[in-house]
């Protein structure tokens, strides 16, 4: 008896729920096209959005963006430089301004140096940004953050060990297409920087899309400082003992005979001289090792550099010493930019830049520095825009929630007013309150869900012909080729809250309906 | 035998407002009970309160209310406030209804209509369908109706599957207001001679409201007229008639 009672709760159910749902999503699925379309509108309104606000917060995430760079040289703050840098560190702790941290840099100018089967290439004008590997890590985050990152060199936990900087520096993705290697080059052998007369081969440990400061390299102050001199920790590559000179040339005579010219040159005895092809830099070329010429500073070293592409004999094979950071790694004690040398640039950055502009007016006031109205307006203007996206794509998501759940209510309420009768005469025979309650929840859920799948995957594949567009080289607005469906949380934000509020309503409206009892619904009486 | 309904003490209206006051009615067990009375003297109200459709029991400080089914006796009001899943067990397992109008769901059709109705009482499949292949038979009805849409029938039709749509279903109960309305009296007399033989072969109860008093005269066990007391239109009718054998 049982069982039959619940195969005709089944079977009723069934019968029920087919009958209904084909009359609430109308001839030819009208109702279902159009709660597709309504939430397919919806969602591209909310992905676009999103995605317009991500491009802005990638913007205000830039280094660049909440980064603001006061240059430090004399003719700009004179005699306030320390009071300029405990100024920016008070506003950093107090968090004046929005501040969240003030630091410095250093700046220098140099060339990148390479020799293939071409001979010697070199970039003039590189551009070196320093930074403090203990007082910049959140600076170090950014660049090195998802968004910026093109490809990291090195493994994940090398980036938290302070050696790792000692010789390693990051390079933007337009240096890397110049110098024309892949990451797997890159990642195999040393990059040669020059700086004044001095060479040193360093890691590359990081491919990114921009560095502070618009630079083309980013190293730790003490490298930078040290291919300049200025720390007296560098010296000389392979050891203390050891001048290693790189040749660019083909061929091994050419390096042996060059190796005997350089050994008489540092006064060391010819079996102290040995020849080796070049595996250290991306350099083609042979290497000439020098034993027991003693320690000299890179001062010294460099006067022999000198010496050494003066040599008519040697001239075209572009010798070069190599250099090598010999010093301990950043050191937490260091202190830079208190003392000589000072920073070329003081740099400050912010959480939010809500109140740049007051920040800009008070540097003026106090220090007489005046930033750069422009850059300060367009950070002013990020921030507006950047808020007023958040408030729009939020509106967008109520609305467009709200203009479905309005659509859905009126639907059912229409449909259930004019089956009423019928419905209060089912009733009295006895079919319950729950079983229409169920019944109806189910059909508006099954209705809803399979309009927002549908809506959902069209979307999905409009953001999978974009990607693929983008793929062929096909050109396609950044706003639509950036469109994010898939791992957008807030497509799923929106049909979630959707969803939910779907529930809490046609809930609260089945109830009431089903508050009336089966004379009332028959009789039509309110 | 219990009688199908006792009813005592009893205010019947709607929104606190009375139309009809039941001192005493006892309507008995397997007979074919015919209300009558002019409109508004709440013929249709004592029906839907027999058959638990609305809330028409007015709470007063001076009565006690009760309501006796087929021997069960309820508080009418505590019914009304409490489980509202009891009171569709109760009409699903005991009541069956016929209406004027027919409220067959438009977008089912003839035999999803009946079948909906019928699967409330928990009918074994088997017996469904035979029961609506009698009925059909008796009734004139071709078999193919019960795959039309309920639009697509006459009036007459129409009528005549709300005799089945209630016939076919499990109960000991059968409600109806004006189940004949809409029809020729000749084609009322076949309906009700047909009502008559199935409720007797059921040994169920019918309370049936009608303005023909002619039908209710030949087809009656039982009649009851509901009057206003002194001919005052303005207050409440009462059950004037009651019992056993009046006619």
């Amino acid at each position: 008896m049982k069982a039959t009672a619940q195969r005709t709760d089944r079977v009723q159910r069934r019968l029920f729920l087919d009958r209904e749902y084909e009359a609430i999503k109308g001839k030819g699925n009208v109702v279902f096209w159009l709660l597709y379309a309504i939430i397919l509108m919806a969602l591209t309104a909310v992905a676009i959005g999103r995605t317009g606000l991500d491009h802005l917060q990638e913007q205000m995430d830039d280094p660049f963006t909440t980064w603001v760079d006061i240059p430090a040289s004399n003719t700009t703050v004179g005699d306030h430089y320390v009071s300029l840098l405990g100024y920016l560190q008070s506003c950093a702790n107090t968090g004046k301004f929005n501040a969240r941290q003030s630091s410095g840099s250093y700046s220098k100018s140099g060339e990148g140096w390479v020799t293939d089967e071409d001979g010697v290439r070199y970039w003039e004008h590189l551009r070196y940004q320093s930074f403090g590997y203990y007082a910049d890590q959140e600076l170090l985050e950014s660049v090195l953050g998802k968004e910026n990152l093109v490809q990291e060199l090195i493994e994940p936990e090398e980036r938290l060990q302070a050696a790792t900087f000692k010789d390693g520096i990051i390079i933007t993705r337009s240096l890397m297409d110049e110098l024309g290697y892949s990451f797997e080059e890159l990642k195999g052998k040393r990059l040669l920087l020059r700086l004044s007369m001095h060479f040193f081969p360093v890691r590359v440990l990081a491919v990114v899309q921009t560095v502070p400061g618009r630079r083309d390299v980013l190293m730790e102050h003490g490298l930078l400082l040290g291919m300049n001199d200025e720390l007296g920790k560098t010296i000389l590559y392979a050891s203390t003992d050891t001048v290693v000179v790189l040749l660019a040339c083909k061929e091994r005579e050419e390096a042996e005979g060059a190796a005997k010219v350089i050994g008489g040159m540092f006064q060391v005895p010819e079996d102290s001289v040995s020849v080796a092809q070049n595996e250290l830099t991306l350099s083609h070329g042979w290497q000439v090792k020098c034993k027991g010429t003693g320690s000299s500073s890179l001062d010294v070293r460099s006067r022999e550099q000198g010496k050494l592409l003066e040599r008519t004999e040697l001239r075209d094979l572009v010798p070069v010493i190599l250099n090598e950071v010999l010093y301990n790694v950043p050191d937490p004690s260091d202190d830079y930019g208190r003392e000589d040398p000072k920073f070329d640039n003081l740099t400050i950055t912010f959480a939010s830049l809500d109140s740049i502009g007051d920040f800009q007016r008070d540097l003026l006031a106090k220090f007489k520095v005046d930033l750069n109205l422009d850059r300060i307006r367009s950070m002013e203007n990020f921030s507006t825009v950047s808020n007023l996206s958040k408030f729009l794509v939020l509106a967008l998501v109520l609305f467009s929630a709200l203009s479905i759940l309005v659509f859905l209510y009126n639907l059912l309420k229409n449909h259930l007013e004019r089956i009423k009768m019928n419905l209060g005469t089912f009733m009295a025979f006895g079919l319950s309150g729950r079983f229409l309650f169920t019944g109806y929840m189910h059909i508006i859920v099954k209705l809803l869900f399979r309009a927002m799948l549908a809506a959902g995957l069209t979307l999905a594949a409009v953001q999978l012909v974009f990607l693929m567009l983008r793929e062929a080289g096909v050109k396609v607005s950044e706003l639509l080729a950036g469109l994010r469906v898939v791992d957008n949380p807030w497509i799923y934000l929106t049909l979630g809250s959707l969803m939910l509020a779907s529930f809490v309503i046609f809930r609260w409206q089945l109830l009431r309906f089903l508050n009336n009892s089966p004379g009332d619904l028959i009789h039509a009486r309110k | 035998m219990e009688p199908a309904f006792v009813l005592k003490d009893l205010q019947l209206g709607y929104g606190g407002q009375e139309v009809l006051r039941v001192d005493e009615l006892v309507i008995p067990q397997g007979q074919m009970v015919f209300v009558i009375g002019k409109s508004g003297t709440g013929k249709s109200t004592l029906l839907e309160s027999l058959g638990l459709m609305s809330n028409t029991f007015i709470r007063t400080a001076t009565r006690k209310p009760e309501l006796h089914i087929e021997g069960t006796c309820f508080d009418p009001l505590a019914l009304w406030e409490g489980d509202q899943e009891q009171l569709s067990r109760i009409r699903r397992e005991r009541f069956s209804f016929i209406f004027q109008t027919t409220n067959l769901m438009p977008n089912f059709t003839i035999g999803e209509n009946i079948r909906m109705a019928a699967f409330s009482a928990e009918l074994d499949e088997g017996v469904m369908q035979g029961r609506i292949a009698e009925l059909l038979e008796i009734l004139d009805l071709p078999a193919d109706i019960l795959d039309k849409p309920a639009h697509a029938i006459s009036g007459g039709q129409r009528q005549r599957i709300a005799f089945i749509r209630a016939l076919v279903k499990q109960f000991s109960v059968l409600l109806a207001d004006e189940p004949t309305g809409n029809l020729d009296p000749a084609n009322a007399v076949v309906l009700f001679q047909v009502l008559k033989d199935q409720l007797q072969q059921r040994k169920a109860t019918a309370v049936i409201v009608t303005h023909h008093l002619e039908l209710a005269q030949r087809f009656g066990d039982v009649v009851l007229d509901l009057r206003h007391v002194h001919g005052k239109v303005n207050e409440p009718a009462q059950v004037h008639l009651f019992g056993v054998g009046a006619s």
